[in-house]
């Protein structure tokens, strides 16, 4: 893991699931074995977590969601700076238009659900459906690389990117039980 | 430039509004006013003022700018320029700007980049108050190179007073997150107008309404001196009808607006310049008719008539925020040129009767009258010099920059907050602003959340979660480089935050 994403990885510490995620053998597996180098790896990434939820393979799905998360952390961050870079407005008025569309952010529905506290636990059959229905939904808007042409690389808008960093994140912050 | 070199130069004031610029040059006692008006229409005047000085004759001439703004304020400055230099008056070495919609803020400040961002970012309030302000901060600049630009804020009150929570019939969470504070505009006339009112009428706690009827329109209420009510209390088309602005409308108009395809940055233009009398009358934002003229003549007289009844439901609102309203202060070109008006827009806010407001009209017939009183009602006329507003202003600046002046800064979370700062885990709950640093213990909970987060670092991606959970509890949010700020300065402090143009400020 480069030392970008160790940083990134740092900060999602603060959250207890995260710390549980790390400490599961899925996540040694995936870091070892996998890596998520472009949008069209996070696109197949984000099929494999909806196979492992339906699975019920649950500690599996939230570690994927966690490397898609410290990817897309990534991915935003530098999809800003070349908007900074590029976008000739006021600097002032960049910023505001920048910040309305990273995760979180109501107005552009990218807020996503966050624990009220640790000892609270959805209806396990309603959080599945919950989640199978948030990334199908996302996963509906982007081909799968399988589908797409050769020569075309998958490049998301910095809207799309914090979307699928939404619904991941929420997958990886909220309790999915018995896991 | 040091202090006594401004001693030794001339000094300048500028007073730009939405279609005018008008140029002070002060040098031992005298002074030259340049001033260019209709800007926008076909042809402008230009009017030169020597006040008195020997040897030299004022001067009015047309010029044609249309609606190029930086050519007008090219006309204006270099005419000043030329003018100074042929009476041989050192050049200024001080500019004060009227600036309105620069955000909250000290009276005066120093004309810096970043305010220079935030006039820019705040356009969509003005009625191309600031893109004007702009072409002539930039023409000074080259004209008069080492001049000290200051901008002087035109804000009715230069603290929060005016900004009470509970008339905002929104959910807390909005105002705080879409920043619904004001602290009004005209602050300058209001100012100018108390000070005419303690020497010409010793009139030291002046209770009353202070009616600014110019091009823009304003009511203001005062209580014991003190602005307690302002009706421009966001933008340049809040309150009263204006002459190309709507004042206070149906909210309902907007939303029409937006759901019949008017772009959402279309509004601003829609509201500040192509409506008002102009509207009401049937003419176009570029007419040659002056609101003067729609007054006064009598194919208008509809839109006279919709444009009094308006403006006098405004002074009506400002007269209901004190319980003791029996002065009114009319102030501005059109109240001081057209001396029936004070008294007409008295009667359509049914404060005084018909026969009162013939009585008053009267005692104002006689051009030498500037006090009118009747039946325990009391209107002055006021007519104001604001370049001297200005320069009074300016001369009472001390140069301290704001030591919180966030350059670094960039918005996380757009919004508007006020509360005490402290640092990590003290830092949440109400009334507070949690400071958070790298290391700082951060409780992700819902149920204490702050006013707003101040993230503090050496890179923004470090609190990029952070800024994510600031972001969907919809508080406010800005990054600030640790380097830029000394952030001790913040704790424990009362401090006013907007995220958007990053500014920081001690209250």
């Amino acid at each position: 893991m480069s030392a970008q994403r160790a940083r990134y990885l740092g900060e999602l510490q603060l959250l207890a699931p995260v710390r549980k995620i790390i400490n599961s053998q899925e996540w040694a597996f995936l870091v070892e074995s996998n890596n998520i180098a472009s949008d069209d790896d996070l696109i197949e990434f984000m099929h494999g977590a909806l196979s492992s939820i339906t699975n019920g393979h649950y500690q599996d799905a939230k570690a994927r969601a966690l490397m898609g998360v410290i990817y897309l952390t990534g991915r935003i961050i530098g999809t800003c700076e070349l908007l900074r870079e590029t976008i000739p407005t006021n600097i002032l008025e960049r910023d505001l238009g920048i910040s309305l569309e990273l995760p979180g952010e109501t107005v552009n529905g990218l807020s996503f659900k966050w624990p009220k506290n640790h000892n609270q636990t959805e209806d396990l059959d309603l959080a599945v459906s919950r989640y199978t229905t948030l990334i199908n939904e996302v996963l509906a808007k982007y081909p799968s690389s399988l589908s797409m042409a050769r020569d075309h690389t998958l490049a998301l808008s910095l809207l799309s990117l914090s979307s699928l960093y939404s619904v991941l994140a929420d997958l990886v912050i909220n309790d999915l039980s018995t896991n | 430039m040091e202090a006594n070199a401004l001693h030794h130069n001339s000094k300048m004031a500028v007073n730009v509004g939405s279609s005018s610029i008008k140029t002070s040059v002060f040098y031992r006692g005298n002074r030259i006013d340049i001033n260019i008006n209709f800007i926008g229409l076909k042809n402008q005047v230009v009017k030169v003022k020597y006040n008195g000085l020997p040897g030299l004759k004022d001067e009015t001439y047309q010029v044609t700018v249309g609606d190029d703004l930086a050519k007008a304020a090219a006309v204006v400055i270099d005419k000043a320029r030329y003018v100074v230099a042929q009476v041989k008056w050192p050049a200024p070495g001080l500019v004060g700007h009227r600036v309105k919609f620069a955000g909250f803020g000290k009276s005066v400040e120093i004309f810096t980049k970043k305010n220079e961002e935030i006039l820019k970012f705040n356009d969509y309030l003005s009625s191309r108050h600031n893109s004007l302000c702009l072409e002539v901060l930039y023409k000074t600049r080259e004209a008069f190179n080492g001049a000290l630009q200051l901008m002087v804020r035109d804000q009715a009150v230069s603290d929060l007073s005016l900004h009470r929570e509970e008339n905002i019939p929104f959910e807390k969470s909005l105002i705080r997150r879409y920043g619904l504070y004001s602290h009004g505009y005209h602050g300058l006339a209001i100012k100018a107008c108390l000070r005419q009112l303690a020497v010409n009428y010793d009139v030291e706690s002046f209770n009353g309404v202070i009616c600014q009827v110019g091009s823009g329109v304003s009511f203001s209420t005062v209580a014991g001196g003190k602005i307690v009510y302002n009706s421009m209390q966001y933008a340049a088309c809040d309150g009263p009808v204006m002459h190309n602005r709507s004042g206070t409308q149906p909210i309902g108009l907007a939303l029409r607006f937006l759901k019949y395809g008017l772009k959402p940055s279309s509004i601003s233009s829609v509201y500040n310049r192509l409506s008002g009398i102009y509207g009401v009358a049937g003419l176009p934002a570029n007419s040659t008719i002056t609101v003067e003229d729609i007054l006064s003549r009598e194919e208008f007289s509809g839109a006279k008539d919709t444009y009094l009844k308006a403006n006098g439901v405004e002074l009506f609102k400002a007269i209901t925020e004190s319980a003791t309203t029996s002065s009114f202060v009319f102030s501005g070109g059109l109240a001081t040129k057209h001396r029936w008006l004070g008294p007409e827009l008295l009667y359509r806010a049914k404060a005084i009767t018909p026969e009162i407001k013939e009585k008053l009209i009267h005692q104002f017939s006689d051009p030498n009258v500037f006090v009118a009183s009747e039946n325990g009602i009391t209107a002055y006329l006021v007519d104001i010099d604001e370049q001297s507003c200005i320069l009074n202003e300016c001369e009472n600046f001390k140069e301290e920059q704001n030591p919180l002046e966030t350059l670094g800064g960039v918005c996380e979370v757009p919004g508007t907050s006020v509360g005490v700062v402290y640092e990590g885990r003290k830092g949440w709950g109400r009334g507070k602003i949690c400071l958070s640093l790298v290391v700082s213990e951060f409780l992700f909970d819902s149920d204490m959340l702050p006013e707003a987060f101040i993230f503090c670092g050496a890179n923004r991606d470090e609190f990029f979660l952070r800024a994510a959970f600031a972001r969907n509890f919809n508080i406010p949010a800005i990054f600030i480089d640790q380097g830029s700020i000394d952030f001790s300065l913040l704790i424990e402090k009362d401090i006013y935050i907007d995220a958007p143009t990053t500014t920081v400020i001690l209250l």
